[in-house]
C-alpha cells in the first residue's frame, strides 16, 4: 500500500510550502548586494540540495535492491532518480535565470554548483535510455541498480572535483550560503523543508499511481484470463513494474512487463 | 584468483595481438585527432592549459574506442557463458579486463604522447616527462576502472556503442579535470613547473573509490 | 526609508529583478502543475480501465466467476 501516508504528507507539504513562500517575500530581509534577485536563492538552493540527496538516496535504494532482489526497491529507486532528474533540470533552469539576472549570461562556468549539476544531469539522463535498451526485466533492474549505485557515488565526488577546479580562480557568482543572517537562515531552512516535502510527496504519489496501474492490470488478468493486454497499445516503457503481491515472490524471476 | 587473472589476461593480450582490433585503431585515432586539432584551432603549437586539454581530450576519446570494444567479443561469441561455467571468482574477469584496458592505454600513450610532442606541443617534452608519467599512470587507472565497469554495463544493451560513451564521459569528467589541471603546469613556457599535489590526490582518491565500486558491483552484471 | 536605500544599491533595479525572480518561481510552479497534469491523465486512464473491467464483470457473471488464473508471469522462462 503506497498511498497510506499520502494525505498527511501532501497536507504538510502545502502548509510548509505556503509558510516558506510567505517567509521569502514578507519576512526575509532584502540582501544588500543582489537585492530582490537574491530571492531566487530560496528555491534554487533547496532544489539543488534535494536533487543531490535524491540521487544518493536512489543509489542507496538500488543497493537494497541488489541485496534483497525485491523489485519494489528497484521501483522506488527508479522513481526517486526520475524525480531527482526533473528537480535537477529545475535547478539548472532556476540557476540559469539567476545567472542571467546577476551576471548577464544565461550560463556561467565559474559557478561550480551549476557546472557540477550539468555533468550530473548529463549522466543521469542516460538512466532511462539504459533501462530502455535492456529487454529482460530482471536484467534491466539489475543493471539499472548497478548504474544507480555508481552514479550515486559519483555525485559527491563530482562536486568535490568541480569545486576544486574553480576554487581559487573566480569568485562565486551566485553568492555563498555560509554566513546568513538569522532571518534569512530561518527562511532558507523552511524552504528546504518545503522542497524536500514536495519531492517526497511527488515520489509517493508516483509510486501509488504505478502500483494502482499494476493492480488494475492484475485485475484485468484475473477477470479475463491471460493474453489480454492493456486497453491502449503502447511501446515498452523504461519504468519497472511491480506486481501486487510481488513481495511474496521476491527473489524469483518476475517477468512483469509494463505494456 | 591470481592464476585466473593471469590466464584471462594472457588470453586477452594474445587475442589482441592476433586480431589487432583495438590498439592500432586507438593510436591512429589519437594521431589523426591531433591533426584535426591543428586545423580546427589553426595553431601550429600549443602550450599550457590548451596543450594539457588537447592531450587529455584526445586520450579520453581514444580510450572510449577501446572501451567500446572491450567486451564485444565476449558478448557476441559466448565468452560470458563460458566464463560463468568455470569455477572461478567472477571478479577475476573485471581485473583481467581492467588490466587489459590499462595495457591498451599504455601502448596508446607510447604512440600518442611522442606524436603530440612532435606535432603540437610547444615546450620540449623532456622536462615534462617525469611528472607526465605520474599523471598518465593515475589517469589511466581511473579510465581503466570506470571504463571496464561501463563497458560491462553497456555491452549487453541494444545500443551498446552509444550507451558506452554516454555513460563513460560524465563519469570520467573528474579524471579529465584532475589530469588536465595537473598536466598544464608541465607544459608552460618558458619552463615547466611541477604538477600540483592536490590534483594528484584527487585523481588517486577518485581511482580508489571507483576501483572499489567496480570491484563490488561487477559480479551483479555477470549473473545470467 | 532603509528599504529605499537598499533598493538603489542592488545589482538590478527592482522592476527587472522582479521579472527574474518571478520567472524562477514560475519554473517551480510549472514543474508541479505539469506533474499534476500527468497524474490527472493517468488517473483518468485508470478510471476508464476500471470502468471497462466493472462492465465486463457485470456483463459476464460466468466468465468473471472463473478461478483467477495463477499468474504465468511467475514462470522463470522469460
Amino acid at each position: 500500500m503506497y498511498g497510506k501516508g499520502l494525505r498527511t504528507l501532501s497536507i504538510s507539504t502545502v502548509i510548509v510550502m505556503t509558510v516558506g513562500l510567505a517567509m521569502v517575500f514578507f519576512y526575509a530581509p532584502l540582501e544588500a548586494e543582489q537585492g530582490f534577485l537574491q530571492k531566487i536563492f530560496y528555491i534554487h538552493v533547496p532544489m539543488a540540495i534535494v536533487t543531490l540527496v535524491g540521487f544518493v538516496v536512489g543509489g542507496l535504494l538500488a543497493i537494497q535492491h541488489l541485496r534483497t532482489r525485491d523489485p519494489r526497491w528497484d521501483m522506488r529507486s527508479y522513481v526517486v532518480i526520475h524525480m531527482s532528474l526533473i528537480f535537477g533540470i529545475g535547478t539548472l533552469i532556476t540557476g540559469s535565470i539567476w545567472a542571467k539576472g546577476s551576471w548577464g549570461h544565461w550560463w556561467v562556468w565559474n559557478e561550480p554548483t551549476l557546472v557540477s549539476f550539468l555533468i550530473i544531469i548529463l549522466l543521469y539522463a542516460t538512466y532511462q535510455p539504459l533501462r530502455f535498451a535492456i529487454e529482460d526485466p530482471e536484467r534491466q533492474s539489475r543493471y539499472a541498480s548497478v548504474f544507480a549505485i555508481t552514479a550515486g557515488a559519483f555525485v559527491p565526488m563530482n562536486f568535490l572535483a568541480v569545486r576544486l577546479s574553480s576554487a581559487y580562480l573566480h569568485p562565486r557568482v551566485l553568492g555563498s550560503t555560509s554566513n546568513l543572517p538569522a532571518q534569512m537562515a530561518l527562511t532558507f531552512v523552511v524552504c528546504l523543508a518545503a522542497v524536500a516535502l514536495l519531492f517526497t510527496t511527488m515520489c509517493k504519489y508516483e509510486l501509488t499511481a504505478k502500483h494502482s496501474r499494476a493492480q488494475v492490470r492484475a485485475l484485468r488478468r484475473a477477470l479475463l484470463g491471460e493474453g489480454t493486454g492493456p486497453s491502449r497499445p503502447r511501446g515498452r516503457s523504461a519504468a519497472p513494474s511491480v506486481h501486487p503481491g510481488a513481495a511474496a515472490r521476491a527473489g524469483t524471476h518476475i517477468a512483469g512487463r509494463t505494456g | 584468483m591470481r592464476r585466473t587473472v593471469g590466464a584471462l589476461l594472457r588470453k586477452e593480450l594474445l587475442v589482441e595481438l592476433r586480431t589487432l582490433e583495438s590498439v592500432p585503431a586507438m593510436s591512429l585515432f589519437a594521431v589523426t585527432t591531433f591533426v584535426v586539432f591543428h586545423f580546427a584551432l589553426n595553431r601550429s603549437s600549443v602550450d599550457g592549459d590548451l596543450a594539457a586539454g588537447i592531450l587529455w581530450v584526445t586520450l579520453l576519446f581514444a580510450a572510449i574506442l577501446g572501451i567500446n570494444r572491450l567486451f564485444v567479443a565476449d558478448a557476441d561469441q559466448g565468452g560470458f557463458d563460458a566464463f560463468l561455467l568455470a569455477p572461478v571468482d567472477r571478479t577475476a574477469m573485471l581485473i583481467a579486463k581492467a588490466l587489459t584496458l590499462l595495457a591498451y592505454l599504455l601502448v596508446l600513450e607510447i604512440v600518442a604522447v611522442p606524436a603530440f610532442a612532435l606535432l603540437l606541443l610547444a615546450p620540449p617534452l623532456g622536462q615534462a616527462l617525469p611528472g607526465l608519467l605520474e599523471i598518465l599512470a593515475l589517469g589511466d587507472l581511473g579510465i581503466a576502472a570506470i571504463g571496464t565497469l561501463v563497458a560491462a554495463l553497456a555491452v549487453r544493451t541494444r545500443a551498446r556503442d552509444l550507451l558506452g560513451p554516454l555513460l563513460a564521459l560524465p563519469l570520467l569528467v573528474p579524471v579529465v579535470i584532475g589530469a588536465a589541471r595537473a598536466t598544464s603546469p608541465l607544459f608552460t613556457l618558458p619552463h615547466a613547473g611541477s604538477p600540483q599535489g592536490r590534483w594528484l590526490l584527487t585523481l588517486g582518491l577518485y581511482d580508489l573509490v571507483f576501483g572499489l565500486i567496480a570491484f563490488a558491483l561487477f559480479d551483479f552484471l555477470l549473473e545470467d | 526609508m532603509p528599504l529605499a536605500i537598499l533598493a538603489e544599491s542592488p545589482a538590478l533595479p527592482l522592476h527587472t529583478a522582479g521579472k527574474y525572480v518571478a520567472g524562477a518561481y514560475v519554473v517551480l510552479f510549472a514543474l508541479v502543475l505539469i506533474y499534476v497534469t500527468i497524474m490527472a491523465i493517468r488517473l483518468s486512464h485508470i478510471e476508464r480501465e476500471l470502468g471497462e473491467l466493472l462492465e465486463i464483470a457485470h456483463r459476464d457473471p460466468l466468465e468473471s466467476s472463473r478461478e483467477p488464473q495463477p499468474d504465468p508471469a511467475e514462470s522463470t522462462l522469460a
